[in-house]
């Protein structure tokens, strides 16, 4: 059988984890899901001296406590899947803190190399660090590397096919000191002798039991031990917790740490000499998150994303749309030729075209967003942005990360939803997916303008804008309510590293922009065509109708929930099938009226204005904000969570913008 | 002149408890309370019997007269108010309390005696939430109170005595000496696996533009926290 060497990837956040992973693999990489769960899992694979390495980039994490999801999903992988070698990136200009979690994978028991990653940065630094006496100390291979430069990146490959022949089992442990090494000893013998949890190494077991590690006290219960080991451990817990004074896994944590901290000392040398530079991040730091300046940098970044995205995005959109209608000219023109029946010329032209096309046309702002967000997170600022303003998201029960969807979703939902990636807790993220399509995206525009147009042309921005607060006024109402139905309790700290400034890498921005677009066309794309299909045989059933007249399948369900909207003041069927079009793209809502009425541009708002009142228009335009966010909206909030959420969120805004139609209207009638 | 010395109004004032629990007063009991000799009692008793404020016949019983009585009463409430002022009110703790209230009842004027008896008397009829937040607003301001004090004398550098509080009441620029997390906090694990622990010296860097959260710096990177995480931190003023 061929050798294939299975290689984990693990490390601190912005520890250069990614550069290395897209340096080791270039375009051979994977990304998916982690099973279960929406963590992205990336792999790949590279050969060496032709045995083939199959790489896995582990979440970034700061320990294996298993406290968050990252921590779990790194260390469920490390113990079930056993990856032959497990990589611990270092950021070498944080040694201590970086090898804190080098320190408990080997207590886990992997096969581990340590690679010091931006070597570059500290040496320039004048700080050299002995790695034959880190490696000694740790008996571990310790290799360099500058990843950005792609320095090192042969010497870790060669590092790891060595270790692998070498298959040694490393004998490294911490002394916690006499008090803890006792308790660990006696808690050893007990555990041994009884063959609990024999699967994992017995003094990592140990020590994760008398940290009151929740994942492993869950795999505890249970077993016919259970109860004794629970005594075991609390008597062991109550001796050292008299002893010291305070709780023990402080104390393991501690004694970890102090012995980091020496050893980071006795490795480090200061090269005397070398003038050391003021830091470059502090500098930057004074003005980015200056008291005064900090909220206007900020804003101004957003005004800048939002402009880049839509308005680069825009003529890209337009490009992809008015490729698509010409195609679709062609294609029916050539069915004409062939004297094809109609309605397979319909199901080419409205259905496959027009789907493929209202796919393919988010694909622009899509890949820009995702430039954007990868230059903000790369170069630290991402981080900065949660930091000013977390305040304000806090209050409305998000958190500061939340910002930057929620402005998204002005010019569509869609980014909006996705930029909520950068969120780490499920539960903001989650949070923050289901409030974002009332943020009034840019295809909402063309019905404002259609009704403001024609019923309110004196105050068309008053009432457009009034539109967006209500939007936003909504979202913070909902999150609210959410939270405390769904999340009750569960207030996501913020506990961040605020990085330092880096220059973002241009390989890796732009695999990241790829990888985000390809996954979007990939799973979305699926659910929106078949959305388009769905809608374009409601539209053309039964065989022979005129497309979506009244006596399609479409119409009749319109006419049917026309009476519903009488009580907003829109009851005609006509309203009720734009608003089904709507549900594929909202900016078709205003182009499926015109067709129903059977008029364009001018013609349109003349028999706006004798089919609705403004009142009825403003109640019209309302349930287009809030009802059900667009197919494609649909399908990325079921991309990034699951069927139950994109239920809810579907669900609530159907309810919630009916319900404020009404109120608008029946509200509005009182006084008029 | 009617005055009379410590002792004196100590013996007065035995008389009078005696007096009040036993039907007649020996000296063999006023040797026993005052852990004296009977010599020393009955010299003392002699000088009262002169000042009129007992009697007392030789080897008999020991009587207040009605000027004793009053003034060893008078001495007694004094005792009194000041044993409940220190006790109940200032939590200090049974022994001291009688052992200060014995020394200062001599001295004290009938004025601030006065005073000091409508003081007690006052916060004894507040109810019980009031006292409690009265006495904890009070606590509140002593800590404070000391806190500066302590400030204060570092700036001088006379005296290096360091000050406890938690991390988010530190001022930009402050630099603190992590002391303890709260064991019961959901974040302690988060902490402690940044190297968030007992020991670790912090700086706060920033305040965010909005008054939250805080930006700090610990082991050579920079942290951001709320302020009501930062609560669960207790630290040590360095400077």
């Amino acid at each position: 059988m061929k050798k294939k060497i299975k290689i984990a990837l693990a490390g601190n956040p912005n520890s250069g984890k990614t550069t290395i992973f897209n340096n080791l693999t270039g375009s051979r990489q994977h990304v998916g899901n982690w099973p279960g769960v929406t963590v992205e899992k990336k792999d790949g694979t590279f050969t060496y001296e032709g045995i083939e390495m199959k790489v896995v980039d582990l979440p970034g994490i700061y320990s294996l406590a298993s406290h968050s999801l990252d921590e779990k999903i790194a260390r469920d992988f490390l113990i079930e899947e056993k990856p032959d070698v497990v990589v611990a990136i270092i950021d070498s200009s944080n040694l201590e803190r970086n090898l804190y979690l080098a320190v408990q994978l080997l207590e886990l028991g992997v096969n581990l190399i340590l690679d010091l990653n931006m070597i570059d940065i500290i040496e320039n630094k004048g700080i050299k660090i002995d790695i034959k006496e880190l490696s000694r100390v740790m008996s571990i291979p310790v290799i360099k590397t500058a990843a950005n430069k792609g320095k090192g990146i042969d010497n870790l490959k060669s590092a790891v096919k060595d270790i692998y022949d070498r298959r040694e089992k490393n004998t490294f442990e911490i002394d916690y000191g006499n008090d803890l090494e006792n308790e660990i000893r006696n808690l050893s013998r007990f555990l041994g002798e009884k063959k609990i949890l024999s699967r994992y190494s017995l003094r990592w077991l140990v020590l994760k039991l008398l940290e009151q590690d929740e994942n492993i006290l869950a795999k505890i219960k249970g077993l016919p031990e259970e109860k004794e080991v629970e005594k075991k451990v609390f008597e062991s817990i109550a001796k050292l917790e008299k002893h010291f004074g305070y709780d023990v896994e402080t104390a393991i944590v501690e004694r970890r740490y102090a012995f980091l901290r020496g050893l980071a000392k006795e490795c480090c040398h200061k090269i005397m000499g070398i003038r050391e530079r003021k830091e470059i991040t502090d500098r930057i730091d004074q003005i980015v998150t200056n008291k005064f300046l900090g909220i206007p940098i900020f804003l101004g970044l957003m005004w800048l994303t939002f402009q880049l995205v839509f308005t680069f995005g825009a003529p890209l959109a337009a490009l992809i749309d008015s490729f698509f209608g010409w195609l679709g000219g062609i294609v029916s023109l050539g069915m004409n030729v062939l004297a094809a029946p109609a309605w397979i010329s319909s199901l080419l032209v409205d259905g496959i075209i027009g789907g493929v096309g209202s796919v393919l046309i988010f694909l622009p702002n899509i890949l820009l967003l995702f430039l954007i967000i990868s230059i903000l997170e790369g170069s630290g600022y991402m981080a900065r942005a949660a930091f000013i303003m977390d305040r304000v998201m806090h209050t409305m029960g998000l958190h500061g990360k939340s910002f930057i969807p929620m402005m998204l979703g002005f010019g569509c939902n869609i980014p909006g939803i996705m930029a909520a990636r950068t969120l780490e807790s499920e539960k903001d993220r989650i949070l923050t997916i289901l409030v974002n399509p009332l943020m009034s995206c840019s295809a909402r525009l063309p019905i404002y303008t259609l009704f403001a147009g024609a019923f309110f042309a004196k105050h068309q921005g008053l009432v457009v804008f009034s539109l967006y607060f209500m939007g936003i006024v909504l979202a913070i109402v909902v999150a609210r309510i959410f939270k405390s139905i769904f999340f009750k309790q569960e207030v996501a700290p913020l506990i961040m590293e605020l990085p330092p400034y880096r220059l973002p890498q241009v390989k890796s921005v732009l695999i990241h922009m790829w990888e985000k677009g390809s996954l979007f066309l990939k799973k979305a794309g699926t659910i929106i065509f078949v959305g388009v299909i769905f809608i374009w045989l409601l539209a053309s059933l039964p065989a022979g109708v005129e497309y979506a007249s009244k006596e399609s399948l479409i119409g009749k369900l319109g006419s049917l929930l026309a009476p519903l909207f009488s009580l907003a003041g829109f009851g005609t069927w006509q309203a009720a099938v734009s608003l089904l079009f709507g549900i594929v793209a909202k900016e078709i809502v205003v182009g499926t009226l015109g067709t129903l009425y059977g008029v364009e541009g001018m013609g349109l708002k003349n028999v706006i204005l004798q089919q609705f009142t403004p009142l009825s228009a403003y109640a019209f335009m309302a349930m287009s904000l809030i009802y059900i966010p667009c197919i494609a909206a649909i399908a990325t909030i079921k991309k990034e969570t699951n069927w139950k959420w994109t239920a809810l969120a579907v669900g609530y805004s159907l309810i919630l913008g009916w319900v404020v139609a009404v109120l608008i209207y029946q509200i509005g009638s009182l006084f008029s | 002149m009617n005055f009379l010395s410590p002792s004196l109004e100590d013996y007065l004032e035995t008389i009078l408890m005696v007096s009040l629990q036993e039907k007649v007063v020996r000296v063999k009991d006023i040797v026993k309370l005052l852990n004296v000799k009977a010599a020393s009692v009955i010299g003392a008793i002699k000088i009262l019997n002169e000042k009129k404020l007992v009697n007392h016949e030789k080897y008999g019983y020991i009587e207040l007269t009605t000027k004793g009585e009053m003034t060893a009463k008078k001495i007694y409430e004094k005792h009194q108010i000041l044993f409940r002022l220190f006790h109940k009110v200032l939590g200090v703790d049974v022994q001291t309390a009688v052992k200060d209230a014995c020394q200062i009842e001599h001295y004290i004027s009938e004025e601030t005696t006065k005073k000091i008896t409508e003081l007690v008397e006052y916060i004894e009829t507040l109810s019980d939430k009031k006292k409690d937040l009265w006495l904890s607003d009070f606590g509140n301001f002593l800590r404070e109170a000391a806190l500066k004090k302590k400030n204060t004398q570092n700036k001088d550098g006379r005296n290096q005595v360091s000050s406890i509080l938690t991390l988010n009441n530190l001022k930009i620029g402050q630099k603190a000496k992590i002391i303890k997390i709260n064991p019961e906090s959901k974040i302690k694990k988060q902490l402690l696996s940044m190297g968030v622990l007992p020991g670790v010296e912090v700086t706060v860097r920033k305040v965010a533009p909005l008054g939250d959260p805080i930006d700090i710096i610990l082991k050579g990177y920079h942290l951001t926290l709320r302020k009501e995480e930062a609560v669960c931190i207790e630290v040590e003023v360095l400077e």
